[in-house]
C-alpha cells in the first residue's frame, strides 16, 4: 500500500497546494476563501465562499457536472470550533459543450457561497479562523484535479459593528447569493409524459413576457439528477401567451421520484424547479394534481382528443350550473310552446338554437383571441369585467321579464321564447335563445370546462375554436336531443291556459338575475353604479310602456317615437356612465376587493410567497363577483363554521384573488396552472413546489381533508 | 385525470429510438483494431462476458484507478476467469489519451495494464453508439450479447487515490452477479470522469 501512497503524493504534488493563506494559485485557476464581512461576530450568520477565477478556457463545475467532470467539494471548519456551515451552494451554471458532450459549469469567475453561523462564544477582540478543505476538478481539453486548505483569519467584533466591516468581497458575495436560483412561486409547471415523452416545463410570468426568439434559444433547464435526460439533449422553448414552454427530451424512461433542477431564462434570471413525482402513478408519468387539472403544456397530439372530451362534458355540465337557470326557464317555456308543433318544426327549432349557441361561441372566441393576441390578459367571462356589458345584460333580462309579464308584446302572437327578437317566425327566437344561453353561461365555469378552456387559449386559433365549438355543442346537446326525440314532446302537456301562468312565473328568475347583476355592478362601480343601473331600468320601463301599453295609443305616433329615441339615448348615456364610475372608483384608490374579509387576506404574489416562506399551507381562492359557481361554493362551503375555523387557524393562510375586474397578475397566476376561468382553488403545501388544483365544485369534507 | 394517463400511455406506445446502449438490450456491435493491428468483433464473442472500459491514460480519474492498481487488479482477476476486457480509446488523433500503437503499448506496459486488448475508436463511432461519456465509462456485456451494466466503475466520484479502498466497485459486483446467474443488482449508474476526447 505504501508504494501507492508515494505515487499518490507525487501525483498530487503537481496539482495540489496547501496554503496557510486564504488564496491559492495554480496554473489553471486561483481560488480564494472569502467572507461577506472582514470580521465575525459571536453567534451571527454571514456568507463565506470559495471564489474561483479560472484561466482562459478552463472551467469548473455545477452540482451536476453533466456528461463528465466533478463539482468542487469542501469541508469547512473554524478555530475556535463550534461553527455551523451550510452546504456549498451552486450558482446558476452555463452550458459548456465539448464535442458531442455537454458539461454544466462555469467558464468565468464563480463564487460558491456557503452559510456560516459563527460560534456564540467568540470573544470580541480575539480572532477566528475559518478554514476549508477544498477539492476540485478543473478542465479545458484535459482535466486537472486540485486540492487546497485555505485559511481566513477574521477579527471578532460586536454584532452591531459587523456591517461596518463590509469589504471587497461583500458585494461579490451578496450578488452571488442573490443569483442563486429562486423558487418559482408556482409560475413554473412541469408535465411528465409517459415513457420517453419529453418533460415539458412551462413558465408564466413577466420575466418571459414577449420573450424574443433569440432569448428563447438560451432558455435551458439544468437537471440536478439523471431523470433519463441526456446532458446533450436538445431543449427547445416555444413562446406561449404570457411565457414559454420548454421541451426537455428524455432518452430513457427512468422512474423519476423527485424532479429537481434550475430553469435558466437569462443570465440573471433563473428559478428552482422541484417536483415530487407520485410513485403511485405509472412509472415516470405525472400530470398535475387535481381532478380537473391538466397542463397547458401538453402537446396537442397527446391531449387534444382528451381536451375535446373535457369540453363536451364541461358544456353538458354547464347546463346544471346556476347561472344558466334564467335561460333554462326561457328554454323550457320555448319547449312547452312547441308542444303543439309538429315534430319537424321542433327539430328545426333545436338546430337553430344550436346554431345560435355556436355562432355566439365563435364570436366570443374571435373577440377573446384577437384581444389576447393584442396582448391583453383576458379570460373566460372577461366581458363581465366590464360594467357597461353587465348593465346591458341586466337591462336585457329586465326587459324580457316585463315581456313575460305581458307588459308589452311584439307581434300578435307570443311565439318564441327568446324575448323581443323572438317575434313572428319563432326560428329567430330560437336562435336568440341560443345566443342568450351563451351570454348567460359565461359567468359560470363547470368541472372539466376549466381545463379545456385553459388548454384552448394556449393553442393556435384553429385548435382554440375547435375546443370552444365542442364546448358549445355540449351546452346545446340536451336541447338538441330533446327536440330530436319524438317521445320527448309527447311528455309535454297540450298547450293551454297553463302556459300563460308558467310564462309569468318564469319572469321571476329573470328579475332575480337582474338583482345579481346589480350586485356585480355594485362591486365594480360602487353604489353610484347601482343607481346608474336602476336609472337604466327606469328608461327601459318607459320604452316598454311606450311600446306596449294600450294607454299610450292616445299619444301621436311621431311624439311616441321621438320620446322613445330620447329614452334610448338617455339609457345609453346612463350605461356609459357606469364605465366612468368604475374609473373614478379605481382612481379614488378603493382598489381593495370588497370580497376580502376575515378570514381571507388579499392575494398577491408577494403575500403568497411570504406565507409559503413562513411554512404555512396556503389556500388561494380565485373568484369574481360575477362568478356564480364561486358564489355557490362561498355559501355552501366557505361560510361553514368548520371551514372558517380551518382558514382562521395558525397553519393555514387563506388568500382571495378577486378577478371581478380585469387584473393581469391574477390572469397570469391562473395561466400558470393552465386556467383561464374562475373559480380556481389551489392548495400549496409547505415544501411542495407545485400547488394542488382542487375541483371547482367543493365539498366541506373534501376541502378540509386537503388542508389537513 | 386518471384516464388522461391511459390516453397518453396509449399514444406514447410508439416509443422512440435510442442512440445509447440500453440495459437488457443487445449491445451495439463493433469491429475495432487493437494496438497490434488485430481486429476484434463483438459478435464473435457470443458466449463470453465482455467488459468495455473507455480509456484515456492521462485523465486524472483514470490515473486514480491505474495509479492505485485498482483497474489492473480487476482486469487480471476477471480475464483469468475468462472475461474479455477491452479498453477502448475514443480520443481523436492529437487529443489527450491518443497514442500511436507503439507508444500505446509502451504506456500499457508502464501502467501494467492487464486488459485483453486496447482498441482504437479514433473516429468515436463506437463511443457514440454506446453513449460513452467519460473515462472511465464502463460497460459489461453478458454471454448473450446484452448490456448487463453501464456506468461508473465505482461509487466514489473523485480523483483521490485514497477513495479507491472505500469504494464499492460496480463492475466487479455486476460480474459476480452474472457468474452467480443473479440479476445484476446495480445495472446502471451515472458514469464519472473526464469527457471522452471525441474529435
Amino acid at each position: 500500500m505504501s508504494i501507492f501512497r508515494v505515487f499518490a503524493f507525487s501525483l498530487l504534488a503537481s496539482t495540489a497546494a496547501f496554503a496557510e493563506s486564504a488564496t491559492v494559485d495554480t496554473p489553471h485557476t486561483s481560488v480564494e476563501l472569502v467572507s461577506e464581512y472582514e470580521a465575525a461576530a459571536p453567534g451571527t450568520d454571514q456568507w463565506v465562499g470559495v471564489y474561483f477565477k479560472p484561466r482562459d478556457g478552463w472551467h469548473v463545475y455545477w452540482k451536476n457536472p453533466g456528461d463528465s467532470g466533478l463539482p468542487p467539494r469542501g469541508e469547512f471548519s473554524s478555530t475556535p470550533g463550534g461553527s455551523k456551515f451550510g452546504p456549498i451552494e451552486f450558482p446558476t451554471p452555463d452550458r459548456i459543450p465539448y464535442g458531442p458532450l455537454v458539461n454544466y459549469g462555469y467558464e468565468g469567475s464563480v463564487l460558491y457561497p456557503a452559510k456560516w453561523s459563527a460560534p456564540a462564544d467568540l470573544k470580541v477582540g480575539e480572532n477566528v479562523v475559518v478554514a476549508v478543505n477544498l477539492k476540485w476538478l478543473i478542465c479545458k481539453e484535459e482535466c486537472v484535479p486540485g486540492k487546497a486548505t485555505l485559511n481566513l483569519k477574521l477579527p471578532v467584533v460586536e454584532a452591531s459593528a459587523l456591517p461596518k466591516t463590509s469589504g471587497t468581497h461583500t458585494k461579490i458575495l451578496k450578488s452571488a447569493v442573490a443569483s442563486l436560483s429562486r423558487p418559482s412561486e408556482g409560475r413554473v409547471r412541469v408535465a411528465f409524459g409517459s415513457g420517453t415523452d419529453p418533460i415539458e416545463i412551462s413558465f408564466q410570468g413577466t420575466e418571459a413576457k414577449g420573450i424574443s426568439k433569440g432569448r428563447l434559444k438560451s432558455v435551458f433547464f439544468f437537471p440536478e439528477g439523471e431523470y433519463g435526460i441526456g446532458a446533450d439533449a436538445k431543449q427547445v422553448a416555444t413562446a406561449v401567451p404570457g411565457g414559454f414552454t420548454l421541451k426537455v427530451p428524455r432518452k430513457e424512461a427512468k422512474p423519476i421520484g423527485e424532479f429537481r433542477g434550475v430553469l435558466k431564462i437569462a443570465d440573471e434570471t433563473s428559478f428552482l424547479v422541484s417536483e415530487i413525482v407520485d410513485p403511485k402513478l405509472v412509472q415516470g408519468t405525472k400530470t398535475v394534481a387535481g381532478t380537473t387539472g391538466t397542463s397547458p403544456a401538453s402537446p396537442p397530439s397527446t391531449s387534444l382528443g382528451l381536451m375535446l372530451l373535457f369540453a363536451f362534458v364541461g358544456g353538458l355540465i354547464l347546463n346544471l350550473m346556476p347561472c344558466i337557470l334564467p335561460v333554462l326557464s326561457i328554454k323550457v317555456l320555448g319547449l312547452a310552446n312547441q308542444s303543439g308543433a309538429n315534430a319537424r318544426a321542433v327539430r328545426v327549432h333545436g338546430i337553430v338554437f344550436t346554431a345560435g349557441v355556436f355562432v355566439s361561441f365563435w364570436i366570443l372566441a374571435a373577440v377573446l383571441l384577437s384581444l389576447r393576441s393584442s396582448g391583453q390578459a383576458l379570460g373566460w367571462g372577461f366581458q363581465l369585467q366590464n360594467p357597461i356589458f353587465v348593465g346591458v345584460l341586466a337591462a336585457l333580462f329586465y326587459g324580457m321579464a316585463l315581456n313575460l309579464f305581458g307588459v308589452f308584446e311584439i307581434g300578435d302572437r307570443w311565439v318564441g321564447a327568446g324575448g323581443s327578437l323572438a317575434a313572428k317566425e319563432g326560428y329567430g327566437g330560437s336562435f336568440f335563445t341560443g345566443v342568450l344561453t351563451t351570454v348567460a353561461a359565461t359567468p359560470c365555469s363547470a368541472p372539466f370546462m376549466g381545463s379545456a378552456l385553459g388548454f384552448a387559449l394556449t393553442q393556435p386559433p384553429f385548435v382554440a375554436v375547435l375546443v370552444l365549438t365542442v364546448l358549445a355543442f355540449g351546452l346545446a346537446f340536451p336541447y338538441l336531443l330533446f327536440s330530436f326525440l319524438p317521445a320527448a314532446s309527447r311528455v309535454l302537456p297540450r298547450p293551454g291556459a297553463w302556459m300563460k301562468v308558467l310564462k309569468e312565473v318564469l319572469a321571476f328568475p329573470l328579475l332575480a338575475t337582474v338583482v345579481w347583476l346589480a350586485s356585480v355592478i355594485g362591486s365594480q362601480a360602487g353604489a353610484d353604479g347601482i343607481v346608474g343601473l336602476l336609472t337604466v331600468l327606469v328608461f327601459v320601463t318607459i320604452a316598454v310602456w311606450l311600446l306596449g301599453k294600450p294607454t299610450t295609443r292616445t299619444i301621436p305616433t311621431v311624439a311616441k317615437w321621438a320620446l322613445l329615441a330620447v329614452v334610448v339615448v338617455l339609457a345609453i348615456g346612463a350605461l356609459g356612465s357606469l364605465g366612468m364610475m368604475r374609473k373614478e372608483m379605481k382612481a379614488a384608490g378603493s382598489t381593495k376587493s370588497p370580497l376580502v374579509h376575515a378570514p381571507w387576506q388579499e392575494w398577491s404574489p408577494e403575500a403568497q410567497s411570504k406565507a409559503l416562506a413562513a411554512g404555512k399551507t396556503v389556500f388561494v381562492n380565485f373568484t369574481a363577483e360575477w362568478c356564480v359557481t364561486c358564489k355557490v361554493n362561498e355559501t355552501v362551503v366557505f361560510e361553514r363554521e368548520s371551514v372558517r375555523q380551518a382558514f382562521a387557524g395558525e397553519r393555514v393562510v387563506a388568500l382571495l384573488a378577486d378577478w371581478t375586474n380585469s387584473d393581469p397578475a391574477i390572469t397570469a397566476a391562473l395561466a400558470s396552472v393552465g386556467r383561464n376561468s374562475v373559480p380556481v382553488y389551489l392548495v400549496y403545501k409547505p415544501g411542495a413546489a407545485a400547488p394542488k388544483v382542487l375541483p371547482q365544485i367543493l365539498t366541506v369534507d373534501g376541502l378540509l381533508s386537503e388542508l389537513r | 385525470m386518471r384516464f388522461s394517463i391511459l390516453v397518453s400511455l396509449f399514444l406514447a406506445a410508439a416509443g422512440s429510438a435510442f442512440a445509447d446502449a440500453q440495459i437488457g438490450k443487445a449491445a451495439p456491435d463493433f469491429k475495432l483494431t487493437d494496438t497490434n493491428g488485430k481486429t476484434h468483433e463483438l459478435k464473435d464473442l457470443k458466449g463470453k462476458t465482455v467488459v468495455l472500459e473507455w480509456l484515456n491514460f492521462d485523465c486524472p480519474f483514470v490515473k486514480k484507478h491505474y495509479g492505485s492498481g485498482n483497474m489492473q487488479k480487476l482486469q487480471a482477476a476477471e480475464t483469468a476467469k475468462g472475461v474479455v476486457w477491452f479498453s477502448i480509446v475514443s480520443s481523436a488523433k492529437g487529443k489527450q489519451g491518443y497514442f500511436e500503437p507503439k507508444a500505446m503499448n509502451e504506456r500499457q506496459a508502464k501502467e501494467k495494464g492487464m486488459q485483453t486488448a486496447i482498441l482504437y475508436d479514433t473516429d468515436g463511432k463506437v463511443g457514440k453508439a454506446y453513449g460513452a461519456k467519460s473515462t472511465p465509462h464502463m460497460f459489461v456485456i453478458d454471454k448473450d450479447g446484452k448490456v448487463a451494466y453501464s456506468g461508473a466503475i465505482d461509487d466514489k466520484d473523485s480523483t483521490d487515490l485514497e477513495d479507491v479502498a472505500k469504494a464499492k466497485n460496480y463492475v466487479r459486483a455486476a460480474l459476480d452477479d452474472l457468474r452467480a446467474n443473479r440479476k445484476v443488482a446495480t445495472a446502471e449508474t451515472k458514469p464519472y470522469g473526464c469527457g471522452v476526447k471525441y474529435q
